[in-house]
């Protein structure tokens, strides 16, 4: 099996896609989950339902309004073209956010349940003992979150790798820009270049492989530390 | 410190006032639904009362009517829950050093070796909390709650989700506690035995109200106080000095004053104090010396009062420390007691519970 | 659990049209689908249009979608039973594999031009050199390595020099459709897109065009085949007959195409 320098350029491409973005969501899908988690306000319905779109929209639906927003006449295009920044669209921060929005769910919803699943009485105990609300958090609800925040932090980095829809709409496949591995495989099938196509998923398949194997067979021992 | 808390939640109503001494324990004692969690809880400030004012020494920590509500975590007052409440993912050194951490140095008023000895842990440190005992977690909470240097320390049933075996050995704990650390303590219990083992200063709570407040024997006397103290099984705690052993023959002599008590065999040196107590109804009254009887205690005394409460009568009678007896009115009529008799209280060696005052 | 779930979602419609494609031509022999490529969109759907009003009986379903795209589907036995590819050699070589019911047939040549939005830049001004201006930053083209208008725009560039100027602002369209779709949203300023596309009435209201001469690459020679399941099958005989009709010429040379005087049914 060979991979060419653009293979191997898109795969990295990928890893740093999935990479910012797992970052990016972490901090801000944690204070959401935390809300959700907490909150008995009315909006929280609203903003749960917004959050779980793209699990039941298809990408190309999100592909489509996000190049319509994005560009000089949508309205965050618009916006940005104003305060003189570069459009996002057929850029690597264009698929950040892009992605940022499509991964949102796969981090919101395992924080959420381990937020849930907290004990309220050690934050309260916690507080007692003199720890502000943050100390409470970072000494407290993350590390019996920890379970969660490794399936969260997974599931958002994988699902990003494999994202492929959104990235086609707004992409544009340029390489080392926006061609990641899902595209350049794609390019590789209608370009009849089976062999490479081949070598490329291989790798996709094998790497996505062990991470769920690592979720599947790390977890358990993980609630008992819970 | 004075508190003034008013809360009204669907059909309970709470509505407490109260000054309470800023030294010592206090025994808040009453049925379960009485308020008292929901005053703890308040005084903690996991609660906010609708209105009301607390005051702590010189500190106010909360004022509706300024707007005043200290936050939880800003208010220094220690508590420990009947549900231990220990850290699940820490070890015990580090949830005792928890809330140490989080004090400047110069407020804190143990080191982690003071609170280890005086709790007996230090076996435990290295430990995680799904390896102690219900016993140890509780004693690892109390350490936990000192170390944070609490400006008062709230003890919310700590003792109820322990056997009885336990209870006997933690309370020796919160009574060097009282003893030691200067630290002043409101403590939460419907066992009126467990309060007067560490305090005579007592508040009664009932549906959310503050029945009475003052030591023991003053507020005792008062018919309401009776008749729920009667109801939540009255208990009689005197102090006593082991006088010798008799193991063998499986019990312990103490004196209380000049009479001698058998009790249980207990393992203490002849000499050291011990707190017993007896439960009213486990006691019986006689006019003459009983012979013949398997009962070995028979204290002589002197009837102070006579109490009807609903169909029983509580007699209190002075052996040199008060004891109250619970007996039926037929019973008082048959003996013919009347103030200032004398009587022998009688009670059965098996009857009296030993805890040390280590 | 969900991720399943998630899949099943995003593929449903696919799997579903599939099926019921499958289940619909082995039931009914006059019915018949046709794969086309993008840049036919406009033309083909004028067609069909016309034969179904003369064959109001007939059951024409069109597929639009990338010529590559659909070459490895039909190796695959997709339900196609006639293929209208953009590049001849597509055809071709199914025809070379055994998979046609009968030789490759050039039924057009494609044009490209420059086309942008009345909004970004007036196109019909514009000429192949202009593209190195600074102004200019996002150039939309097809991808070259696969869909048959990208390698036409590549070459056009190329000979005039200017593919090295102008790479680094070139993004990539999946197909020639899609590659208009970036231009028209705004997206890209200008992009290389098929005649035939800029010939429809939504591209036409929006903005203009400058035709590339097609001297500059190789033509767009474009060709259809039968499939190997469709050879029996009437109702592709009577459309593929159709496709010579003045009719469809007609309709054809409205969008731009040029046609093969030897276009002529079998």
């Amino acid at each position: 099996m060979h991979l060419s320098p653009a293979d191997i350029q898109a795969i990295f491409l990928t890893l740093k896609l999935a990479s910012v973005v797992t970052v990016i969501l972490l901090l801000l899908a944690t204070p959401l989950a935390w809300w959700l988690a907490r909150t008995s306000s009315k909006s929280k319905g609203v903003i749960s339902a917004v959050v779980a779109l793209p699990l039941v929209l298809p990408p190309t639906v999100l592909g489509f309004y996000f190049l319509l927003a994005m560009g000089p006449n949508g309205v965050i295009g618009g916006l940005m073209q104003q305060l003189g920044w570069q459009a996002l669209p057929f850029t690597f921060a264009g698929l950040v956010v892009a992605s940022v929005f499509y991964s949102l769910p796969f981090m919101v919803q395992p924080l959420q349940n381990a937020f849930e699943a907290l004990d309220k009485n050690l934050l309260d105990a916690a507080a007692n003992l003199g720890a502000s609300v943050m100390h409470r958090f970072v000494t407290i609800a993350v590390p019996l979150s920890r379970a969660g925040f490794l399936t969260a932090i997974i599931l958002t980095f994988v699902h990003t790798i494999g994202e492929f829809g959104v990235v086609l709409m707004i992409g544009g496949n340029i390489p080392g820009v926006t061609r990641v591995a899902s595209v350049q495989i794609y390019d590789h099938v209608e370009a009849l270049e089976y062999m490479q196509a081949h070598a490329l998923s291989a790798v996709m398949l094998v790497f996505s492989f062990v991470v769920l194997l690592f979720i599947y067979t790390l977890r358990p021992a993980h609630k008992n530390i819970n | 410190m004075e508190l003034r808390f008013h809360h009204q939640r669907q059909s309970f109503t709470l509505d407490i006032e109260a000054t309470l001494p800023d030294h010592g324990a206090v025994g808040v004692y009453g049925a379960s639904g009485a308020g008292k969690s929901t005053m703890l809880a308040m005084m903690a400030g996991f609660i906010q009362p609708d209105s009301g004012r607390f005051n702590l020494g010189a500190d106010c920590l909360f004022d509706s009517a300024h707007g005043i509500n200290v936050p939880v975590h800003l208010r220094r007052i220690g508590m420990v829950f009947q549900d231990s409440r220990i850290f699940p993912h820490l070890t015990v050194q580090d949830n005792l050093h928890y809330g140490f951490k989080l004090l400047a140095t110069k407020d804190r008023r143990f080191s982690l070796q003071q609170i280890v000895d005086l709790l007996e842990i230090g076996h435990l440190l290295a430990q995680k909390p799904h390896q102690l005992s219900g016993g140890e977690k509780q004693r690892v909470a109390l350490g936990r709650a000192l170390l944070a240097s609490p400006r008062l320390l709230l003890l919310d049933e700590p003792l109820a989700s322990l056997d009885v075996r336990l209870k006997r050995q933690i309370l020796p704990f919160l009574r060097r506690i009282k003893d030691e650390t200067q630290t002043p303590m409101v403590y939460v219990s419907h066992a009126l035995d467990e309060i007067l083992y560490l305090t005579s200063q007592i508040v009664m709570l009932d549906g959310g109200k503050v029945l009475a407040a003052g030591a023991f024997n003053q507020v005792i006397h008062d018919e309401r106080v009776l008749a729920l103290a009667q109801s939540l099984g009255l208990e009689n705690v005197l102090h006593a000095k082991i006088a010798a052993h008799y193991p063998s023959q499986g019990y312990t002599v103490v004196m209380v004053d000049t009479q001698a008590v058998s009790i249980p065999p207990v393992d203490a040196a002849i000499g050291s104090e011990v707190s017993i107590s007896v439960a009213a109804s486990n006691l019986a009254l006689s006019t003459h010396r009983a012979e013949g009887i398997s009962i070995q205690n028979q204290l002589a005394g002197t009837v102070t009062s006579i109490q009807q409460v609903g169909s029983k009568v509580l007699v209190s009678v002075d052996v040199g420390a008060e004891l109250i007896a619970e007996i039926t009115a037929k019973a008082l009529d048959d003996l013919k007691i009347t103030q200032g008799c004398k009587v022998f209280c009688l009670f059965k060696t098996q009857g009296v519970y030993a805890f040390l005052s280590t | 659990m969900q991720m399943i779930k998630t899949f099943l979602m995003q593929y449903k419609q696919t799997l579903m049209a599939i099926l019921m494609m499958s289940l619909s031509s082995s039931a009914f022999a006059e019915k018949i689908n046709i794969a086309a490529a993008s840049d036919l969109k406009f033309a083909m759907d004028e067609i069909v249009t016309q034969f179904k009003s003369n064959n109001p009986a007939d059951d024409v379903n069109v597929i639009y979608g990338s010529s590559g795209k659909m070459f490895t589907q039909i190796q695959q036995d997709a339900p196609y039973d006639l293929y209208f590819s953009a590049d001849i050699s597509y055809p071709e070589k199914l025809a070379a594999e055994g998979f046609a019911a009968g030789p490759a047939t050039p039924y057009a040549f494609g044009r490209i031009v420059l086309w942008s939005p009345k909004t970004q830049l007036d196109a019909a001004k514009l000429t192949l050199e202009d593209l190195t201006r600074s102004d200019i930053t996002r150039i939309a083209i097809a991808n070259p390595k696969h869909a048959p208008y990208g390698k036409r725009a590549e070459e056009a560039l190329r000979s005039k020099n200017l593919w090295d100027k102008v790479e680094a602002k070139l993004v990539y369209g999946e197909n020639i459709a899609q590659t208009a779709q970036f231009v028209q949203t705004g997206n890209a300023q200008v992009g290389i897109i098929a005649l035939s596309l800029a010939l429809s009435a939504e591209l036409t209201k929006q903005g203009h065009y400058w035709l590339i001469p097609d001297t500059l690459h190789n033509p767009l020679k474009q060709g259809y085949i039968m499939t190997k399941r469709a050879e029996n099958n009437k109702l592709a005989h009577k459309f593929s007959a159709y496709m010579a009709s003045a009719n469809a010429r007609k309709i054809m040379v409205k969008y731009g195409f040029n046609l093969p005087n030897e276009t002529a049914s079998q």
